[in-house]
């Protein structure tokens, strides 16, 4: 199976271990990742609010690319990029009118509806399925019997009309990642709370409070390990965590932050280097203490 | 006895019956009359939950009555996070995160207005996003992907004016240490080969959104 490839700007470096399990993951999957030729940057939520239509046209152009490259599904891994390019396309098919003014910037014109893009996980779990990962996993993995729980954040599936993705209260697709490689997924309150990184160089206080909480609230239901799939909640939850835990709390503790590539990585028995393990900020070294490396 | 505070009144002579649509003029603001003041909207919203000044059904309620200079000048409308939770849960389809980028282009676009009566100062919470937004858009247009070292930096720069507010970037030093220390900044501008043309055609994009708005 071949998919088109949406990095985003921040996979190249700041997430680079996010881009990297990836690839590493999806090709033991036998899904092969292609990335957009000549794409740009989609606009996240900040050219929005300096320029409506300029925001719109720039993903667009992103659109017609993997159209003119012939890419049936337009995978992205950050999900402000996937929600950007959902979220155009969706007012596209809509709106005949904003189909023809977007159109208009373009050099070559989108047909609306021609890519589906979509986040990673909606490709795993309707084009790959659990049963397929399920296979890949080999027995006596670092993480079995540890309890986990998984945070998705905004973006995975809010506007729910719009991403159309899992139900927004309480998705429940990535447990069924963490059951599948042996770990508990534990009920989790603020799964789908915002971690308020789109503020993070603006209102230190707000996203420090706003990520203090979730990391409490994980700490409470007896999480060994988070699992994410967007690195900006990465930026704030694991790059912020001793900062965001001093703001709301005196106590002093640690949760390790995985990426869903990651603990599917290690449930595959892929080596620890090619995930990236030591590029997240809190190490995760002693929750996979034991194990064979 | 109470008294009332005569601060909390609501002076309607003053108010612009218009703004409300103007609001609704502005892409992203259509929904707004639809509101019914249910406040699904401030219950479930975590800026509100995690005890600071904002409250997003007061906001709407205030461009229906026409409090422009009270709402464009506020602090509140500059503290969403932009999680769209409201969103996702209004029975009524406001779309209160897309009011909030409207209402964010209506107050800098008036900092400039003409007439005096109408031009509008922002707060220092809003000067400092607006002027992230501002050179996250630019460093798009200048290398068709963003530079996060190039445009945080010149955020840092310029957030608060030459020559301290470079001093902001100090609060952020942990965090900019920790990427350091694990290699994740960039220190070459992103697509910098000679064959990448995207930069030069996202600008061409930008003129173009640019000169119809207009």
């Amino acid at each position: 199976m071949k998919v088109g490839y949406y990095p985003g700007c921040s996979l190249h470096k700041v997430a680079k271990e996010y881009d990297r399990s990836v690839h590493k993951v999806m090709e033991k999957l036998g899904v092969e990742l292609v990335e957009l030729k000549d794409w740009n940057c989609c606009g996240a939520l900040e050219v929005t609010a300096v320029d409506h239509l300029a925001a719109e046209g720039i993903v667009a152009r992103n659109l017609a690319l993997a159209e003119e490259q012939k890419f049936e599904q337009l995978i992205a891994v950050c999900p402000a990029c996937s929600y950007q390019l959902i979220a155009t396309n969706y007012k596209m098919v809509h709106d005949k009118n904003k189909a023809d003014e977007i159109n208009s910037l373009l050099e070559t014109p989108y047909t609306p509806n021609s890519v589906k893009p979509m986040h990673i996980l909606e490709l795993l779990r309707d084009y790959v399925g659990i049963e397929k990962i399920k296979e890949k996993i080999v027995p006596g993995n670092p993480l079995e019997g540890k309890k986990a729980v998984s945070y998705y954040g905004c973006f995975c599936t809010r506007p729910g009309d719009i991403i159309q993705f899992e139900d927004p209260d309480n998705p429940t697709f990535m447990d069924d990642l963490i059951e599948v490689v042996g770990a508990e997924p534990q009920f989790f309150p603020m799964k789908t709370k915002c971690c308020g990184a789109t503020q993070m160089l603006v209102a230190k206080p707000v996203v420090e409070t706003l990520t203090g909480n979730i990391l409490l609230n994980a700490r409470d239901v007896g999480a060994e390990f988070i699992l994410l799939a967007c690195q900006m909640c990465a930026l704030s939850l694991d790059g912020q965590q001793k900062q965001a835990i001093k703001r709301v709390t005196d106590e002093k503790f640690e949760i390790p932050v995985l990426y869903f590539s990651q603990v599917l990585g290690l449930g595959m028995g892929l080596d620890y280097k090619s995930l990236g393990l030591g590029s997240n900020y809190v190490s995760p070294k002693k929750l996979l203490k034991g194990a064979k490396t | 006895m109470s008294t009332i505070s005569i601060e909390k009144i609501i002076d309607l002579s003053t108010a612009d019956p218009n703004f409300k649509n103007e609001v609704v003029n502005e892409p992203g603001g259509e929904h707004l009359k639809k509101c019914f003041q249910c406040s699904s909207c401030t219950l479930t919203c975590p800026v509100t939950d995690a005890g600071f000044d904002f409250n997003p059904r007061k906001i709407i309620r205030q461009v229906l009555l026409g409090m422009r200079k009270e709402v464009l000048e506020s602090t509140a409308i500059w503290q969403c996070v932009g999680c769209y939770e409201c969103t996702d849960r209004c029975p009524q389809n406001v779309r209160f995160t897309e009011i909030i980028e409207a209402l964010r282009r209506i107050a800098v676009r008036n900092t400039k207005n003409k007439d005096k009566k109408k031009r509008t100062k922002l707060p220092k919470q809003g000067r400092l996003k607006h002027s992230f937004d501002k050179r996250f858009s630019e460093s798009i247009w200048l290398w068709g992907r963003t530079w996060e070292p190039e445009y945080i930096g010149r955020y840092f720069m310029y957030g608060r004016g030459l020559p301290f507010g470079a001093l902001i970037g100090f609060r952020y030093i942990s965090m900019i240490l920790g990427m350091l220390k694990k290699f994740k900044i960039e220190f070459f501008p992103p697509g910098f080969h000679p064959w990448n043309s995207n930069a030069r055609k996202v600008r061409k994009i930008y003129k173009k959104a640019k000169s119809i708005q207009k």
